[in-house]
């Protein structure tokens, strides 16, 4: 099953980023596919560092206690994932917006953690302005949340820790966001939407990534309302479908970002954006029994 | 990037139900957080009071009296300890070092069911005894699953609960 001449396969999984990360590297020597493990683990850690939300001491959480009030330096990887995420907003019309944080804490998906800033009304990512070499500054007040494609950020970092390292062909999969590499094609399988217990398997994915979004496990009723975790930015509602949506796409953090634009825009209207990218989208009901739905117009 | 879609049957009946997989043997993960250590099990049963100051100090529930507890020979120790979550049944180990904080984590196992039985102490017990190297291979159940629905947080929990441990329990001895 496996095409090239490793020897050696080896399999672990580590709870990171809120959910568990499984990592699988080939190679020809073990204790060079074993320590390019640990350091793809260590890697996905500096991520969650960066980026958690939940972590108050992260660098996204400096960022929204004081970029509305001074223009701030930031790390290579805030910058490099704000900048994507510019493109992301911009390519996808705002279907992608990081500026939902606010919403989020309301649905009680997000931890008040900056419940004593006011935020201002109407904002959108346009209100985060670049300033060159690499500071950030917001123009009103506003929350970022990178729950949406730094899953995918993370394991195309770790992904670039194998390769370094010598492992010869892997796959990362954190909490359902998939990357694979080497000369091999890798079976991947998502939930039924309808039963997530049950796995269908649905693609053989060579050198790229997939992402799956939907409700089944995040979608909960508060104070009378569902809430769920991909909610349309312009009017703060949350995409309450019962399919559960795939996309494929050279990068995992491409293929995270884009699971929320198709699951808010659907996949006919997603067309543009998707090939920008070089991303194929699969929508798979939830119905028992009912023929699959190809991705309209895509593969 | 080659991606291939399947086909799927108009059935969708596809699938199966329920998953589990082994990373690492208890003796794999022994070696993997204290490499070149041995080991020398102990034998802790917490008693009713040290499981109301454990459950106190850290805010999570002890399930179990038992510890499954070693002592590595380059100090430190190393736990073996399960968490169940709404579908899930995970072990995993920790290694403490000298002062107690964690030094490593692995996963052993992973077990998933959607039929309630991850409540049911009988269905958990068939899989005890199933981690060594022997049966990796064997029983080994391999899936890349893209949309997974687990959060992490009984496993954050779990190691609240064995860091709460140390300090009463482990410490003094």
């Amino acid at each position: 099953m496996i095409s090239c001449s490793s020897n050696v396969e080896l399999r672990r999984a580590r709870p990171l980023l809120g959910t568990l990360v499984e990592i699988t590297g080939l190679g020809a020597n073990g204790s060079v596919v074993e320590e390019a493990l640990q350091a793809a683990f260590a890697e996905i850690d500096r991520v969650q560092r960066v980026f958690s939300y939940h972590d108050s001491t992260s660098e996204l959480s400096r960022l929204n206690r004081e970029a509305a009030c001074r223009t701030l330096l930031v790390s290579d990887w805030m910058w490099e994932l704000l900048t994507f995420s510019a493109e992301i907003f911009r390519a996808s019309a705002g279907a992608f917006d990081p500026v939902i944080a606010p919403i989020l804490e309301r649905a009680g998906l997000l931890p008040r953690n900056h419940s004593s800033l006011a935020t201002d009304s109407g904002t959108s990512f346009a209100d985060v302005y670049f300033v060159l070499p690499r500071c950030v500054r917001f123009g009103k007040k506003l929350r970022l949340d990178f729950g949406g494609v730094a899953k995918g950020f993370a394991v195309d970092r770790a992904v670039d820790v194998l390769i370094e390292s010598g492992v010869e062909a892997g796959c990362v999969n954190a909490g359902g966001d998939v990357r694979v590499f080497g000369d091999r094609d890798w079976p991947i399988s998502i939930r039924h939407p309808g039963q997530p217990g049950s796995h269908v398997p649905i693609l053989n994915l060579r050198d790229g990534a997939v992402a799956t979004t939907a409700n089944y496990a995040a979608r909960r009723r508060l104070r009378g309302r569902w809430v769920a975790p991909v909610v349309s930015p312009g009017s703060g509602r949350p995409w309450l479908g019962r399919s559960s949506i795939s996309v494929c796409a050279p990068s995992a953090c491409v293929a995270d970002a884009l699971t929320k634009v198709v699951a808010l825009r659907g996949a006919a209207a997603s067309r543009s954006v998707l090939e920008k990218f070089s991303a194929e989208a699969h929508v798979l009901p939830s119905r028992r029994g009912h023929a699959p739905n190809l991705s309209e117009g895509l593969k | 990037m080659r991606a291939q879609w399947l086909y799927l049957p108009a059935a969708l009946a596809a699938s199966t139900s329920g998953y589990a997989t082994t990373y690492l043997s208890v003796e794999q993960a022994q070696s993997a957080i204290f490499p070149g250590a041995t080991f020398q099990t102990e034998t802790i049963a917490l008693t009713a009071d040290q499981r109301s100051a454990i459950e106190k100090a850290s805010g999570v529930r002890v399930r179990n009296a038992e510890l499954k507890v070693w002592r590595a020979s380059t100090g430190g120790w190393f736990i073996v300890d399960e968490v169940l979550g709404k579908h899930e049944f995970i072990t995993y180990a920790v290694g403490l070092d000298s002062g107690g904080a964690v030094h490593g984590l692995e996963i052993l196992d992973y077990r998933e069911t959607y039929g309630g039985q991850v409540r049911n102490a009988a269905w958990r017990a068939q899989f005890s005894g199933k981690t060594s190297a022997a049966h990796l291979k064997l029983d080994d159940d391999v899936k890349n699953i893209s949309g997974a629905t687990l959060s992490s947080r009984h496993i954050t929990d779990g190691v609240k609960r064995l860091l709460a441990t140390y300090d009463l329990v482990l410490k003094q001895r």
